[in-house]
């Protein structure tokens, strides 16, 4: 015990000043509270209610709103906590679509508002869901990482567990999936989900027998000035790097198996025919002529003053020989065919711009060895496959966890212009990749403002963070490899380029081939083989003629119509004929009752988008044709024709029709020249 | 004691002043992103436009798609405010549901309720009302 009077007195002196100090640090919090924004917003939103309240209950139910923190416990996501309904009161009132924020409601989304409570906020928008203050909350904050997302990135938070191409309403994601595997950001970079990517880039073995070394060195040089819509980056090499890479390439000989002989192309051709058999084949089915045409195949109008006749004929005779990975169907032609046909490519579709020549470059050795480490310093084998050589392994980073990357960790060089965020950077690095130092080895793609924001919201989906298995989706796997010799024949004839059968294949015919066998009848399904005729006049993309033999016709539709079919379909469903009184209802029906003209041409009227429905009765079972009208959506989700929910009498009735209808008078012509 | 009092006054002011700070600079004068025309409802809206719809009404709704040709009446101009202002939302979302007969329209327009879902028309009217406007106003919500 102290007895002094003067150190009794210190002590109760210190007593008190560190009992206010204590009790002024302890009230550091709740007055900071007291000052935060959520505060004037909940009394701001209280008032608001008040205002518009339509009801007494309403109203009652605004005045005894108290002014506390709202949050989302999301014990499932691992224990997150969003408290971002403090201030975003209005987020579930439907009446608040158009207040200004932060009252305003969410939009209608696949998950709002019914997942609120589920999923909480930040999943999807990030920010700091445990702060109570704005700057805080919306992540404006050193050391936080993972502030709000943009509003228009915010498809790549759907991303995260919604793998798989195509998600279902969020377009913009899945068009900068659909653009990553397009543009070939796999060949630089590894991109998880994108692990089997295989490029359209073609083969370079041969390029000596095939094309010139000026054209070469030019589409080096820049590929959008020989071709525009070339899906090549450009590289912008110039001087020593361009020579040693054209003479690198010229130096590649022949894949084995493919080495020409020097006096084949010699013999001339007839361009007329050539014109014609052009037109027949369809060929911008695939390929475009001054843009005009499907588009997954290179524009051809420049291809005369590309590559030389001789290469080009061996190519037509069989594509597969030359680009082992091409999508190119073989066409059966006959020699005088192949010589007509490159005849009229090599006069017709040339390029005056194009340069040519400088077939007799030697390069040196040196040129050469300098050429092969320019071709490993830019990746080209990442794309490009060189026979007996593997240079697949990618030169870029990894983008696996790019949409999580802490700011800090990206090299932002000189564009000091950009704000110091993830979403900035990669749109900046998608739209000018060099822009950020000297010497990085990044192409130019060119691409457009939506075409980067549609990236951007792709790459910003790659997240290091784990799902928790609840919520992660699982990607469907769609690969089928036909069977037996139908299988040989699919794949010479590159059936699944443009059908699918179970899912896998090409979309470039949109009717599904999976139950084919169902739906046509076994001779029509031969005569189209043989002789492709038209089913919807405004389609542009059309089957091509194959030219294939009668007995290769004929096994392959009976491979289709035994083993591509639905067991639920019954085929005939009018054993005894048609009848009468159903086929004359089934006329009221369609032209009345339901308006099928508006989409269907029959007898010379109606609209042009769906299959012309003459002679459908050739064509079609009669049992398919009533199982489609009561559920066109069956086979394939997107189909366009409605469902107008028929009854069974009423698609009986329709289905007796349809198949009546007699075929027309002068033939439809099998596809008659070009442009039509 | 004073000092162990003095230490955490000089805690709590710290903790005071750290809390006003933000750590981003204010946006680079000169830079921008370019702004979304379309909001996420309009935007899904245009896409199953343009997948259903575009064949008759056309592009910008007009009615001149290639299906219209020879189509007869010829399918609605959706872009004339004329057409577009007088109905409610609820009008625009029954004709789509049920088909062109529900308003006493042409039966050419079929009944899409069967193959829409109900969040794919009200997507679809958010965005049939952007179509009267030449340019789209920045979107609110988006940056």
């Amino acid at each position: 015990m102290i007895d002094d009077p003067r150190a009794t007195g210190r002590l109760w002196l210190a007593f008190a000043i560190s009992s206010v100090i204590t009790v002024v640090v302890l009230a550091i919090s709740p007055v900071k509270d007291y000052f935060r924004e959520y505060r004037s917003y909940q009394s701001a939103y209280r008032k608001l209610l008040i205002d518009t309240a339509g009801s007494a209950k309403e109203l009652s139910a605004a005045q005894s709103q108290e002014v506390a923190i709202r949050q989302h416990w999301l014990e499932d996501l691992g224990d997150q906590v969003d408290r971002c309904t403090s201030c975003h009161l209005g987020m579930d009132n439907p009446r608040m679509a158009h207040a200004q924020q932060p009252f305003r409601a969410h939009p209608v989304t696949p998950h709002t508002p019914g997942d609120f409570q589920r999923f909480g906020c930040t999943v999807c928008h990030r920010g700091q869901g445990r702060a109570t203050s704005l700057d805080a909350a919306h992540g404006d904050v050193s050391d936080w990482d993972r502030p709000l997302l943009p509003v228009r990135y915010t498809e790549a938070s759907c991303g995260r567990c919604h793998p798989g191409e195509s998600v279902p309403e969020a377009s913009l994601l899945s068009a900068g999936r659909s653009l990553v595997a397009r543009a070939g950001c796999g060949g630089c970079h590894r991109i998880p989900g994108s692990e089997v990517w295989t490029g359209e880039a073609p083969d370079l073995d041969g390029l000596s027998q095939k094309s010139s070394s000026e054209w070469l060195k030019a589409w080096l040089k820049n590929p959008r000035d020989l071709r525009p819509a070339t899906w090549m980056p450009a590289f912008h090499l110039g001087g020593e790097e361009l020579d040693d890479l054209t003479a690198f390439l010229w130096s590649l000989p022949a894949a084995p198996g493919t080495t020409l002989e020097p006096e084949a192309g010699a013999t001339p051709g007839d361009s007329e025919r050539g014109r014609t058999l052009f037109g027949q084949s369809r060929c911008v089915s695939c390929h475009t002529i001054e843009g005009r045409g499907n588009g997954s195949a290179p524009e051809l109008s420049g291809i005369g003053s590309k590559v030389n006749r001789r290469w080009l004929m061996a190519f037509l005779r069989n594509p597969r020989a030359f680009q082992p990975r091409t999508r190119m169907s073989r066409y059966d032609f006959t020699e005088q065919d192949l010589l007509d046909l490159s005849q009229y490519l090599m006069d017709e579709l040339v390029d005056p711009a194009a340069p040519s020549g400088g077939a007799a470059l030697r390069p040196a050795e040196k040129s050469v060895k300098a050429g092969e480490r320019v071709y490993k310093k830019y990746g080209c084998g990442g794309c490009h496959r060189i026979a007996g050589r593997n240079d697949s392994a990618p030169i870029g980073p990894d983008l696996a966890g790019i949409g999580d990357k802490a700011v800090g960790l990206l090299d932002f060089g000189a564009r000091g212009d950009l704000p110091r965020n993830v979403p900035a950077w990669l749109a900046a690095k998608v739209a000018d990749p060099r822009s950020f130092r000297e010497n990085l080895k990044m192409p130019d793609f060119d691409f457009t403002p939506e075409q980067v924001q549609q990236l951007v919201t792709a790459l910003l989906s790659l997240s290091a963070e784990p799902v928790p298995p609840t919520f992660q989706m699982r990607p469907r796997e769609a690969h089928y490899e036909p069977p037996g010799r139908f299988g040989r024949l699919a794949r010479e004839y590159a059936c699944l380029s443009c059908h699918q059968i179970q899912g896998d294949g090409g979309d470039i015919s949109r009717a599904p081939l999976t139950f084919e066998g169902s739906r046509v009848k076994r001779d029509w399904l031969v005569e189209y083989l043989l002789r492709p005729s038209t089913i919807r006049p405004v389609v542009t993309d059309r089957m091509i003629p194959l030219l294939m033999s009668e007995e290769t016709a004929r096994f392959m539709a009976d491979f289709i119509e035994n083993v591509y079919v639905d067991n639920e379909v019954p085929g005939e469903i009018f054993p005894g004929g048609l009848p009468a009184d159903g086929v004359q209802r089934g006329r009221q029906l369609f032209f009345e009752r339901y308006g099928c003209q508006a989409c269907h041409t029959l007898e010379g009227r109606g609209g042009y988008f769906g299959p012309l429905l003459d002679g459908a009765g050739e064509r079609l079972e009669s049992g398919w044709v009533a199982w489609w009208l009561r559920g066109p959506r069956r086979w394939r989700s997107d189909v366009r024709c409605p469902d107008y929910g028929l009854d069974e009498a009423d698609a009986r009735d329709l289905a007796a029709f349809v198949v009546s209808i007699e075929p027309p008078r002068t033939p439809i012509a099998v596809h008659a020249g070009s442009g039509s | 004691m004073i000092g162990l009092t003095l230490a955490l006054a000089v805690l709590g002011g710290a903790l005071v002043a750290r809390s006003g700070e933000t750590a981003t600079p204010p946006e680079p004068p000169g830079w921008s992103m370019p702004v979304p025309e379309l909001g996420y409802n309009a935007r899904e809206g245009r896409a199953l436009f343009r997948h259903y719809c575009l064949t008759c009404h056309g592009e910008e709704g007009h009615g001149d798609g290639l299906n219209a040709y020879n189509l007869d009446p010829k399918p609605r101009d959706l872009a004339d405010p004329a057409f577009l202002t007088p109905r409610t939302d609820e009008d625009l979302t029954a004709i789509i549901r049920s088909g062109g007969g529900v308003a006493g329209l042409s039966t050419g327009m079929p009944p899409w309720g069967r193959t829409l879902s109900e969040r794919g028309i009200l997507n679809l009217v958010v965005y049939l009302r952007t179509l009267p406007q030449p340019t789209q106003e920045p979107n609110p919500s988006s940056e």
